[in-house]
């Protein structure tokens, strides 16, 4: 029986990881983090004695121990983290003085890093025990620049070196950073509706809305079938530390 | 050629300091704005360029004191040709586990949200003068030291602020530079403070590094960040991260 985090479990990637781990994992248990308690509750209903909802900010400071006394009381074991959760903003130009706020930038890193940081290393002597798995949700823009991405970028940028750093560091357990693709949720939409047109370079976002007109954005499934395989049946071992994007070939034989 | 006017931060000791000796070293005229915590080392750089050298006494988090800075280059020499960010910290090293979270974030806001703001306060600057940024990055954004998670990240984070400062600004070009391992406080502290915080084998070879005089002399790196500042970013480089030593660098090492 694989017992396996997720956070961000509400909607999207999240959600579908969720789905996807019970799936491909029939005795697996996930408890899932999200801020949303009907989705959660839902989620509960329908996966009864399987799915623990965890109605909390991953930001919330006492949300990595209160985690860790559950699972421990309740499961006594842990396989898995997926940090899924993440936000987007605060989108704009460098050049964008009046834009720039520190604090949102630091508010971002809080949500997409250092929660991750403390969420995992709380959760590690439980992942040591049974030489578990921290699947990290990336991004291409963790490689690539984006047109006023500057902060989402550099904050995937330090997760990427955050799975490294594990990969080093803890012996018994495995770390990877996986880029999901563009994919259908929520996110998609605030850059096309609201980001976008705010912060970025019409020719940049372009890119984002014409994927969603040409019905190229990935189902959330499909990256959510990649860390579901991850989580449930472990990280290679040549795959430990690295980022990969979800359609690496090495990634294939694991979701079949 | 109007002599360039060039920001550095960190420069009371080490890497900042051989930065503005050599600046002024190479070009005589350059005008540099320095800010570091410490007055007295600033005061002798003061004494030593007199008009040519001007300074901040403040901490690099605080960015009323790098808008104040920025202010007085434009003020008083009309520009900013150049920001070299030097200043940096590499505490904490901690055992993954002890993660002090809080000192994450502290390392973080000089590492890299200063960075950021320092940024944003000079680009429409560095813009028109169609200048540069140079990073003092570190091998250890894409080397794995143990427990230098916070410490390897920043830089990693930093590495990527470079793509996007040359992405976004046509005008501007960046470029995250790492220094090497090189014989400063930094070095000091590695040996007989935090590298008992890192696997015995990792604390021995900084060790051995200064036993056998590998570490590199200061002036080493800061050579290529002050021919960086004063000549500019190889457009072929521009947005990257690299070693002071490579190849396309091998002209800024004189």
């Amino acid at each position: 029986m694989k017992v396996i985090v997720v956070t961000g479990a509400s909607r999207g990637i999240g959600y579908a990881t969720v789905e996807e781990c019970l799936s491909l994992d029939p005795e697996s248990v996930i408890y899932g983090v999200a801020r949303s308690q009907e989705p959660l509750a839902q989620l509960e209903e329908r996966y009864s004695g399987r799915f623990f909802g965890v109605c909390r900010d991953v930001c919330d400071e006492k949300l990595p121990s209160e985690l860790l006394e559950r699972v421990q009381r309740d499961h006594g074991r842990l396989d898995a983290v997926v940090a899924n959760a993440g936000v987007l903003e605060p989108v704009h130009q460098l050049s964008d003085t009046a834009a720039y706020n520190v604090a949102q930038w630091k508010a971002h890193f809080d949500v997409n890093f250092f929660s991750v940081v403390t969420l995992v290393t709380t959760l590690l002597p439980l992942l040591q025990q049974s030489h578990g798995s921290v699947v990290l949700v990336s991004s291409g823009a963790s490689v690539k620049s984006y047109n006023g991405w500057a902060c989402y970028c550099a904050a995937k940028a330090a997760l990427n070196s955050f799975a490294r750093s594990l990969a080093t560091d803890i012996p018994e357990c495995r770390a990877i950073a996986v880029a999901p693709g563009v994919v259908d949720t929520q996110m998609q939409v605030e850059i096309r509706d609201v980001a976008g047109p705010r912060g970025m370079a019409p020719q940049a976002l372009q890119r984002f809305t014409d994927l969603q007109r040409n019905h190229e954005l990935l189902d959330p499934r499909v990256p959510g079938r990649v860390y579901a395989s991850l989580a449930t049946r472990g990280i290679p071992a040549a795959l430990n530390g690295q980022y990969l994007r979800y359609n690496d070939p090495q990634l294939h034989d694991l979701h079949d | 050629m109007p002599a360039k006017v060039i920001i550095v931060t960190g420069v009371s000791r080490g890497i900042g300091r051989s930065i503005v000796d050599t600046i002024f070293k190479e070009e005589p005229e350059t005008i540099v704005y320095g800010i570091a915590r410490s007055e007295a080392p600033l005061k002798e750089l003061k004494e030593q360029y007199g008009d040519h050298f001007f300074y901040i006494v403040g901490d690099i988090t605080d960015a009323g004191k790098l808008k104040q800075l920025a202010a007085d280059a434009v003020r008083d020499h009309g520009k900013i040709d150049s920001v070299v960010a030097n200043a940096g910290v590499l505490e904490p090293v901690q055992r993954i586990h002890d993660a002090d979270i809080d000192a994450w974030k502290r390392l973080y806001d000089i590492n890299f949200f200063s960075i950021v703001s320092l940024v944003s306060i000079t680009v429409e600057q560095i813009a028109r003068s169609h200048g540069n940024y140079v990073f003092v990055s570190s091998d250890a954004s894409t080397m794995y030291f143990s427990n230098w998670g916070a410490y390897g990240s920043s830089k990693a984070a930093l590495n990527h602020l470079a793509l996007t400062v040359a992405n976004e600004e046509p005008n501007v070009r960046c470029l995250a530079v790492a220094p090497g391992i090189v014989d400063t406080s930094m070095q000091v502290n590695i040996r007989e403070n935090v590298g008992n915080n890192m696997s015995a084998e990792h604390h021995a070879m900084f060790k051995d590094l200064k036993e056998s005089n590998k570490l590199l002399d200061s002036n080493v790196p800061a050579t290529v960040y002050a021919n960086l500042a004063l000549r500019g970013v190889p457009e072929s480089i521009n947005g990257t991260y690299v070693s002071y030593d490579c190849a396309e660098l091998a002209s800024f090492q004189k």
